[in-house]
């Protein structure tokens, strides 16, 4: 008996810790192609990359950790193969392993630039550690940085790299930022925070080619401007890491498709995390998240299911985002909205409410937590809410969701 | 090294080796207390690091800022007076001997 699990991030370190906690008794090998101890990756293009936490912080776990959990962690250790045959996993290093139990954990990788210049030394890109690392390193000799791409990767670099004192282009390649993943009211509200620390926005433009200059890069933009920049950091989005799942035969679309039990089409064989499409039984859809929550959760429901005390995962999403003193949460998932409510306590501070066929589906806060956990707590149903109420401030927000108690 | 009690919810305790500085919500990871989730890593904005700070600690402690209490207020079901998030008590040398209490992780 033993189980091993294929990535060691917020998902597959969670995974491990959850089954001793549920009183898995075998082995437990969490193997990661990266070299450094396993850390968090929120603060890799927030508080870490502007030198506010030190290394240390960023594990997620200390290393006497595993050993106290009896938890074996190979890292620098790249799995090349699954043979779901014979259970057994090969290893770049030639060796293999055999599990009775495994769970992949593989996570996403970037996407990367295509464009003519992509190769160059001056881009960056924020998903490992290493990545963030390579930036701080040549910190000093950055004045200027073009950051491409208006999702939160994006942003979040913009944000960090202003308040590190450095001049910030973002390119955009959408009429704003967010785009894809929130209304136009939160989507303005970036605008104008981002612009307000001196940060110059350009919306629909793409990169189009990057030359070396004499001292740095210059980015060719589609508006035909040509932006000097010391280093270009790239956030345009990931892409699922299912290569072995695909190869080993397992079921993939958009991610490694699990059960409701993050079981795999493989009896022994489960997936958890960013690499994992599933349906979730509140929005009645299929879904691939890229969240600590989902990494976390999703750990939980893997960990109880091998350890035969199977719960379906039915979790809430919600997600959050730091970026210069704005504080972003979300519960629930907005797409597909038809209606949204507004809750403005002011400029600052407001909640965005996502209707769909009535009933509320998400919400995004700014600035406003209480009305961000008041809501998550109440969206594990998807129910109909009285708009008038949600909108007025002077009703406490948990009086909305139930009238009756207050609670 | 500070000494750091927890409390767990099947009123079994802990007690472990903290560094000043650190959260309380960090020495609790560090050391396994599993109901401390700590989902967003101490940045405040997720809530699953609550925990009850036993009251004659209480004058030792920085009161809570207002995102800490609006979180507070509003997540936790049956949120007591002496609910903190631990990911916003940072630990020094007059916390020697604090005695916590972990709920039963809500999450
Ligand atoms: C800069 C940044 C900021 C973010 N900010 C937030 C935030 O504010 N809030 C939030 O909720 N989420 C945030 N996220 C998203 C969050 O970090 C991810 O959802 C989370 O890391 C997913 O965890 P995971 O374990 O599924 O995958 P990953 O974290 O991607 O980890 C997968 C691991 O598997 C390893 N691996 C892959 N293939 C192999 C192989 N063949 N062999 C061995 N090892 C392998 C990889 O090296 C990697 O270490 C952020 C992400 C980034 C990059
Ligand atoms: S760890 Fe998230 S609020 Fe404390």
């Amino acid at each position: 008996m033993s189980c091993i699990i294929i990535g060691a991030s917020h998902a597959g370190v969670q995974a491990a810790v959850n089954l001793r906690a549920q009183g898995y008794k075998d082995s437990i090998t969490l193997i990661n192609a990266e070299s450094v101890m396993p850390y968090q990756r929120p603060p890799l293009s927030k508080a870490f990359l502007q030198d506010a936490l030190p290394e240390q912080r960023l594990w997620l776990r200390p290393e006497a950790f595993y050993q106290q959990k009896d938890i074996t962690l190979m890292l620098s250790t790249r799995v090349v193969s699954i043979n779901a045959t014979d259970n057994s996993i090969s290893l770049e290093n030639g060796n293999s392993l055999n599990y009775c139990k495994l769970i992949i954990a593989t996570g996403a990788s970037i996407r990367r630039l295509t464009i003519p210049g992509s190769e160059l030394p001056q881009i960056h890109y924020l998903r490992d550690h290493k990545d963030t690392v390579g930036i701080k390193e040549q910190i000093n000799n950055i004045e200027k940085v073009v950051v491409i791409g208006g999702g939160y990767i994006g942003l979040e670099a913009a944000a960090s790299m202003a308040k590190l004192g450095k001049k910030v282009t973002l390119l955009i390649n959408s009429e704003r930022p967010l785009a894809k993943s929130t209304c136009t009211i939160v989507s303005d509200f970036f605008t104008k925070l981002h612009k307000s620390h001196g940060i110059d926005i350009k919306l629909n433009t793409q990169a189009k080619s990057i030359e070396k200059a004499a001292q740095g890069v210059i980015v060719n933009t589609s508006d035909d401007d040509a932006l000097a920049a010391d280093a270009v950091i790239v956030g345009i989005g990931v892409t699922p890491e299912q290569s072995l799942a695909e190869n080993a035969g397992l079921t993939v679309e958009n991610g490694v498709c699990v059960n409701e039990f993050m079981r795999t089409s493989n009896e022994d064989i489960y997936a958890i995390g960013d690499c994992v499409s599933f349906y979730h039984p509140l929005y009645k859809k299929q879904v691939r998240i890229e969240s600590v929550q989902n990494a976390t959760d999703q750990s939980k429901t893997a960990a109880s299911a091998i350890c035969n005390q199977p719960t379906p995962y039915n979790a809430t999403p919600w997600f959050w985002s730091d970026q210069f003193d704005a504080k972003l949460q979300i519960a629930g998932l907005s797409d597909g909205y038809d209606d949204t409510v507004i809750r403005e306590e002011s400029e600052n501070s407001f909640a965005v409410f996502y209707f769909k066929a009535k009933q509320l589906i998400a919400v995004d806060t700014m600035n406003q937590p209480k009305t961000f956990m008041a809501t998550r707590k109440h969206l594990t149903r998807l129910v109909e809410v009285d708009k008038q109420l949600l909108a007025d401030t002077n009703v406490n927000i948990n009086h909305v969701f139930n009238p009756v108690t207050g609670a | 090294m500070l000494d750091i009690t927890f409390i767990l919810p099947d009123e079994t305790s802990v007690t472990v080796a903290a560094n000043e500085g650190d959260s309380l919500m960090q020495t609790a990871v560090d050391n396994g207390i599993e109901q401390i989730a700590a989902d967003c890593g101490g940045c405040c904005s997720c809530a699953t690091c609550h925990c009850i700070v036993a009251d004659n600690w209480q004058d030792k402690l920085t009161p809570p800022d207002a995102t800490e209490s609006d979180l507070l207020s509003n997540a936790i079901e049956d949120a007591q007076k002496n609910s903190r998030l631990s990911c916003q008590i940072f630990l020094d040398a007059t916390h020697d001997g604090l005695v916590v209490h972990v709920p039963e992780s809500e999450w």
